[in-house]
């Protein structure tokens, strides 16, 4: 960012530790759809951001515990997207400017995202392939919008 | 044995003499004569006669003879011995002949090679009688050659007789009187054939046969190894025949369901792989699906993104950055870049600091914007992009599924045919017998393999049974052969004794009889000693080799030649020329001596003769009385008036010229008395 922009002194994001729990189940279940050996924070972090801010849904930011994704490995792109998110929630630019304000937003989304997985966890039987179909639904009507 | 005539023909200077002592008394002959009157040529024609010793070319053929030739005539060369051989009156007449044929040079040719006669008479009154069949085997018989040395030899060299070729001489004599020669040839001749056979022995036996069967054992081996297992390959190969049969059989029965069988085979194969193509497919799909989709959901965060971003831009937030440290430059320099004054307060100077306030936020926000928007655009191509690959997994998710259902389809088809049959029985069998089929084939390469191995072992067995056999006889041929080695070298170390022994003997009656002699001689305890290597050796009393006078060694060498005779028990004539040689008259007076007492016995008491070839320095009135007693028969060679040099002629007693000079003189004279 530029050198007026105000930078953050974490080192990674959090999970709200009401739903943290269930993040292993999570985790098997994306093994399970795409048998692949390991999901990573990230994958789990950017799926529960998503939900949550489709559903348009936050959650109090979640204590810094630095249990989430790390900072240091992140790429531009996915700090593009978190940042698109801040603005977009704001609808102000300058949010831009404070790096901590675009992480506690995104916190805020993951972590409603991560209670509505869960609860989806707990009420669907097929909860992967609800979650493949929703997913796959989703790429579809992006696809058709473009 | 006495030689009772020669006559001597065209013969060196000799050129017609006929000496005859048939009639006279004695058996001590001297043959005088002056230098070069032909005592030498005497010696030399009967040396010819009996051995057939030519003398040199110059002096074979008489001068005289070629001188009173025409060219082309012949002339004979001819010297006769009438000898008598025994006391009975055996007598032999020896005649050898030589013609020759005068040319135009003044070498005469040789016609022909030299002719020996032999003629015997058993008496006086008998007639003779040719012996025709060998007449050398018969002078051989008589006259050894190898004896030659010790019955016509020349006195001067008689003094130094045993220091010069006596060893060989004397060996050459002991071995013809011991007669062992043939003993030797057959040690010899024994001896090399029993080196022949022991190196026949050698090829034939030795480690050959020993090594030659332990291959052969090994190579047998080897080849029972390549039967057992051709065998245990046989017998494999029959019961997978019959078993392949017997599946075949049954096949055939099943009407097609082998078919049926094989084919489901194949399509379980097939759909377990479709099925794995599509379970990767399905994970790839769904990694897609996580990874696209979870974008997807976010992407309702671009529009007020892009709102932003054109608002920036219509307000020109975005880069060309605004930079308000180099405007904040200008205001402490004073001078805009327009040109204008700038002085802290005015109005220019406010103004600038409020753009610079202004824009301060705007800029930050526009650069982050405008890095933003850029990604963002990445993202929704890579959303694109993740669609398609999303569709195209789809697609062939879809695909495989049909082939999984073609194939299901065909197995349920397939299954329907073989209602009623045990698959898993059937494409066990088809297995098995494809197996079997593999199998027979390495089976009937691997025995044919070792049917190759077999024929080229039996080869290699047959070969060396042969071998074996070979050597086999050759150890009995050996056998043999070890008995006739044997028998060899008894019979060589046979002879060889045998001929050691007459050799022994031979040298011991040589030395007894030498001793004998030698002592009366010399009436002192003399001893004489015949040497393994033939040396003769006269030792004193105390058995050391003792010095002898020049007169003593030519007695010794007498004595030697007259023990050889009585050893040899031949009576051939001792013929002596120059028999007192150089020696001074002390030594020739003790020599005459000496040699007239031994004559006295051993010619006068017996049937041997010695001829003494003299001139008149040797044999003087003085000599002459040392043999007074014995009778000797007296003759000389002088020279022929007419032909001076060229031919000498024979007469009887003491030759007158010699009455003319010196002691000859005096003697004539009545002074020696």
């Amino acid at each position: 960012m530029s050198g007026v922009v105000k930078k953050t002194k974490r080192l990674a994001l959090s999970w709200d530790q009401d739903f943290k729990p269930n993040l292993g189940d999570l985790e098997f279940h994306l093994k399970k759809n795409t048998e692949k050996n390991r999901i990573s924070n990230l994958d789990l972090f950017m799926l529960c951001l998503g939900i949550g801010f489709e559903a348009k849904q936050k959650r109090p930011t979640p204590p810094r515990k630095t249990d989430a994704v790390r900072l240091a490995d992140i790429k531009e792109k996915t700090i593009a997207i978190w940042q698109a998110i801040a603005v977009s929630d704001t609808g102000n630019p300058e949010v831009l400017l404070d790096e901590d304000l675009v992480f506690d937003i995104i916190e805020q989304y993951a972590a409603a995202g991560l209670m509505i997985l869960s609860v989806e966890m707990e009420n669907r039987p097929d909860f992967a392939g609800w979650l493949s179909g929703k997913l796959y639904k989703q790429s579809e009507q992006v696809a058709k919008t473009k | 044995m006495k030689i009772e005539k020669v006559s001597v023909r065209n013969f060196g200077i000799i050129a017609d003499i006929d000496l005859d002592i048939s009639a006279k008394e004695g058996s001590l002959v001297f043959l005088n004569g002056r230098n070069g009157r032909g005592k030498t040529t005497f010696q030399s024609a009967l040396r010819w006669c009996f051995y057939g010793d030519e003398p040199a070319p110059a002096k074979f053929l008489s001068s005289w003879a070629l001188n009173n030739a025409q060219i082309g005539d012949t002339l004979t060369t001819r010297v006769e011995a009438e000898i008598m051989m025994d006391t009975v009156g055996t007598t032999a007449v020896i005649e050898r002949t030589q013609l020759f044929q005068k040319t135009e040079t003044t070498s005469p040719k040789r016609m022909g090679q030299p002719q020996l006669t032999v003629k015997i008479r058993k008496s006086a009154a008998g007639s003779l009688t040719d012996i025709k069949a060998d007449p050398e085997m018969w002078v051989q018989s008589f006259f050894p050659k190898r004896l030659i040395n010790f019955f016509l030899f020349d006195g001067e060299m008689m003094k130094n007789f045993f220091d010069l070729k006596v060893k060989g001489a004397v060996e050459n004599a002991v071995r013809e009187i011991a007669g062992v020669d043939r003993f030797d040839n057959i040690a010899q001749n024994f001896a090399a054939a029993e080196t022949q056979l022991n190196r026949k022995i050698a090829k034939l036996t030795g480690a050959k046969a020993e090594k030659v069967n332990i291959q052969l054992e090994a190579q047998q081996k080897l080849l029972v190894e390549i039967f057992l297992e051709w065998k245990t390959l046989s017998d494999q190969l029959a019961v997978n025949k019959v078993r392949s049969e017997e599946i075949s059989t049954i096949l055939e029965g099943l009407e097609g369901q082998a078919d049926a069988a094989e084919r489901l085979k194949y399509l379980d194969a097939e759909e377990a792989d479709y099925k794995n193509k599509l379970t990767r497919a399905e994970e790839e799909f769904q990694s897609e699906i996580l990874t696209n989709g979870t974008n997807s959901l976010l992407v309702g965060a671009f529009p007020e993104l892009k709102n932003q971003v054109a608002r920036a831009k219509k307000e020109d937030w975005l880069p060309p950055p605004f930079e308000p440290a180099r405007i904040e430059r200008l205001i402490e320099d004073g001078k805009c870049i327009c040109g204008a004054h700038l002085s802290p307060g005015d109005d220019s100077t406010k103004a600038l600091q409020t753009l610079i306030e202004k824009h301060r936020v705007s800029s930050g926000v526009g650069k982050v914007l405008d890095q933003m928007s850029r990604q963002i655009d990445l993202v929704e191509i890579a959303l694109q992009q993740g669609w398609r690959i999303i569709q195209d997994k789809n697609v062939s998710i879809m695909q495989i599924s049909k082939d999984i259902a073609r194939v299901q389809k065909e197995k349920e088809r397939l299954l329907e045919v073989m209602k009623g049959s045990d698959v898993t029985e059937i494409r066990l069998l088809v297995e098995e017998k494809k197996n079997l089929d593999k199998e027979r084939e390495r089976l009937v390469t691997t025995t044919a393999i070792l049917l190759g191995q077999n024929e080229s072992q039996t080869f290699k067995v047959e070969t060396l049974q042969k071998e074996l056999a070979q050597a086999t006889e050759g150890n009995k041929e050996a056998e043999l052969l070890q008995h006739e080695a044997k028998w060899a070298r008894e019979i060589s170390e046979a002879a060889g004794n045998i001929h050691q022994s007459a050799i022994k003997q031979v040298r011991q009656r040589l030395q007894e009889s030498f001793t004998e002699k030698f002592s009366v001689i010399k009436k002192g305890k003399f001893i004489t000693e015949i040497s393994n290597d033939f040396e003769v050796k006269t030792l004193n009393e105390f058995g050391h080799e003792t010095e002898l006078s020049e007169g003593e060694k030519m007695m010794k060498a007498y004595i030697f030649a007259i023990a050889l005779r009585e050893v040899i028990n031949l009576g051939f004539p001792l013929v002596v020329d120059t028999p007192f040689g150089r020696l001074d008259s002390p030594n020739r007076a003790e020599l005459a001596k000496m040699l007239s007492k031994f004559l006295e016995d051993e010619v006068t008491n017996s049937n041997r003769q010695a001829f003494f070839l003299m001139q008149d320095t040797e044999y003087t009135p003085y000599t002459r009385k040392y043999f007074e007693k014995l009778n000797p028969i007296e003759a000389y060679l002088a020279k022929d008036e007419e032909f001076e040099n060229i031919k000498s002629d024979l007469g009887y007693g003491i030759d007158p010229d010699w009455l003319l000079y010196e002691s000859w003189k005096d003697w004539a004279d009545g002074k020696i008395g």
